[in-house]
């Protein structure tokens, strides 16, 4: 019988939602026991939550893991799926994921895969390749297996009728040379896009950087009217201009999305950005040039000035929402 | 100061990619092939370490072409080793990995070793990861930057949490997300001093590693198409798709 553990990445003071999703293949795709893992500085109080999900949590709880520090992290994994003999490890593709998953792997002999969008079987995963040109279908030969996956490619678990047992474990606590310094936040309250349910991205058409406090404008009038998770997308043209944050960044050398719905604003469609979003369900394209390649992979296009085309698009989502 | 960058030949990233009839892989005709691009940054980043300290930089692939190395040695790598492999495409990320680890164990140790965080090749975030379990290495992923404050390595990363400094310290690996600046162009001078520069080949064997696959690819298949998108004339119409098409208001 497969045994699982799942890391439970804690942002926020809270489970990642997409951690739950991975606890999601775990229980439907590979079956069998499923123990969660929570690691860090006062995760003790996400205990009872996390039991909600999985057959039984490892609490391994220390005030001097106060940062996901890899090396600490994996040992911490490591030990603990020789301990409960576990042949996976599953874990989000998110950086903190992408970072430990491949350690953990070098620690216990296993095979990582990361960016995984499809667990068919507990023996064959589908990832995304080469800049998301093709989907490869994989069968993992090692007997241990790290997989890691990709953030909104499953919905996440839902809750048990009976909630699992709770174990304190001791994490490992030599943070493997590796010193926190200083630590910008993210404006309150930012979704990363990796995470979003909409992606609302702008790109070169927008002419500056005052006009992405229009996208903002529209980001919170989808929030209040959708209830979703939106967040703010760019191009690499965007970036590079200057006009907004490198996190942000959608494509080839930025994030790769797949949300329910991308609005790409003002972007022409470069193949590199198509590599970053064109697995999003529905593409909504707003552009004044017929032309703009982006057409071609958008499910809903508008042709027209987008200085017109959004406020009016906020306005009437501000009506629909009254009404 | 000793530094690796290890880097990657994969294809270059604007070429469409054709995936052959029978899935088993993609059609290599006319195909180019470039470093992998965030290998670049990690090779940036060598070179600016170098330039603050001193020391030496030198680049390893395992590849069945020299290109990407003579390329490395041109913008101011000063040795290169290429593990001549002829199916190097095709290896899995863990077996490249204890390759890579064996070659440092022979001409290491190095004090800092870069690479690309991700190969966009087989899209695999495994390297930094592996080599750090292999060897015990101090490791960071994801770095923008990296620099010397006094003897301090200190990086920049971006993440969920924001921009966090870092600092690490040596022997370390670390791995590259794009990075703050651009990685710098060969120049003639620098082409033709790469010619002289050395350029070791060794072989998966004479490593002593034998090769038992950590994953088969059963096939490639093409990302779902979509299908001819519609033009929509105004945005009270866009409003209808989303309650009624896309059900999301």
């Amino acid at each position: 019988m497969a045994k699982t553990l799942v890391f439970l990445e804690v942002l926020d003071g809270e489970i990642r939602s997409a951690s739950l999703e991975a606890v999601n293949v775990a229980r439907e795709v590979i079956g069998g026991e499923v123990v969660g893992i929570l690691i860090g500085k006062g995760v003790s109080s996400l205990k009872d939550v996390a039991a909600k999900y999985v057959d039984k949590v490892l609490v391994a709880q220390s005030d001097d893991l106060d940062y996901p520090y890899p090396i600490p992290f994996a040992r911490t994994i490591a030990s603990a799926m020789e301990k409960e003999g576990a042949d996976y490890f599953l874990i989000s593709s998110t950086v903190v994921g992408r970072e430990i998953a491949p350690l953990v792997a070098g620690l216990v002999d296993a095979i990582s895969v990361e960016e995984v969008t499809g667990v068919e079987s507990p023996d064959v995963i589908i990832k995304p390749v080469v800049s998301n040109k093709a989907f490869a279908h994989i069968k993992l030969l090692k007997e241990k297996r790290v997989i890691a996956v990709k953030p909104k490619a499953y919905p996440p678990a839902s809750e048990k009728d009976t909630p699992g047992q709770v174990e304190e474990i001791t994490p490992v606590t030599d943070k493997g040379g590796l010193v926190v310094k200083h630590i910008k936040e993210k404006e309150k309250g930012e979704i990363d896009v990796t995470e979003a349910d909409i992606v609302v991205s702008g790109g070169r058409g927008l002419g500056g950087p005052e006009k992405f406090q229009l996208l903002r404008e529209l980001i919170d009038v989808l929030t209040q009217v959708t209830g979703l998770k939106v967040a703010l997308g760019a191009s690499r043209a965007a970036v590079d201009a200057g006009w907004i944050d490198h996190s942000h960044q959608v494509g080839q050398t930025g994030k790769t999305v797949s949300p329910q719905i991308y609005f790409a604003i003002g972007i022409s469609g470069a193949i590199q950005h198509l590599a970053g979003m064109r697995t999003s369900k529905y593409i909504i394209a707003i552009n004044k040039d017929p032309e703009a390649p982006i057409f071609k992979v958008a499910d809903y296009g508008i042709v027209g000035d987008l200085n017109q085309v959004v406020p009016e698009l906020i306005e009437k989502l501000k009506q629909y929402k009254k009404s | 100061m000793k530094i690796l960058t290890i880097i990657k030949r994969v294809p270059d990233t604007a070429a469409n990619i054709k995936i052959l009839e029978d899935g088993s892989g993609i059609d290599k005709t006319n195909l180019n092939y470039v470093t992998n691009p965030y290998d670049e940054y990690a090779l940036e980043t060598a070179l600016r370490l170098r330039e603050a300290k001193g020391g030496e930089i030198e680049v390893l692939a395992v590849s069945d072409n020299q290109d990407i190395l003579r390329n490395a040695l041109a913008v101011g790598a000063d040795k290169a080793y290429m593990v001549e492999y002829a199916d190097y495409d095709k290896l899995d990320p863990y077996n490249l990995a204890r390759i890579y680890a064996e070659v440092i164990k022979q001409k290491g140790p190095y004090d800092i070793i870069l690479t690309g965080k991700v190969t966009i090749d087989d899209n695999s975030y495994a390297t930094g990861g592996y080599l750090a379990a292999f060897l015990n290495l101090n490791y960071v992923s994801h770095i923008v930057s990296a620099q010397f404050e006094g003897d301090e390595l200190v990086v920049e990363k971006e993440t969920d949490r924001g921009s966090e400094t870092l600092s690490i310290s040596l022997p370390a690996i670390l791995t590259h997300e794009r990075g703050k600046y651009e990685p710098r162009l060969p120049n003639l001078r620098g082409i033709m001093q790469a010619k002289r520069k050395p350029l070791e080949t060794l072989k998966v064997e004479d490593l002593g590693i034998t090769i038992t696959p950590a994953y088969e690819i059963l096939k490639l298949t093409p990302p779902p198409k979509k299908e001819g998108g519609r033009i929509l004339e105004s945005v009270d119409e866009l409003i209808e798709v989303l309650k009624n098409e896309i059900k999301v208001i």
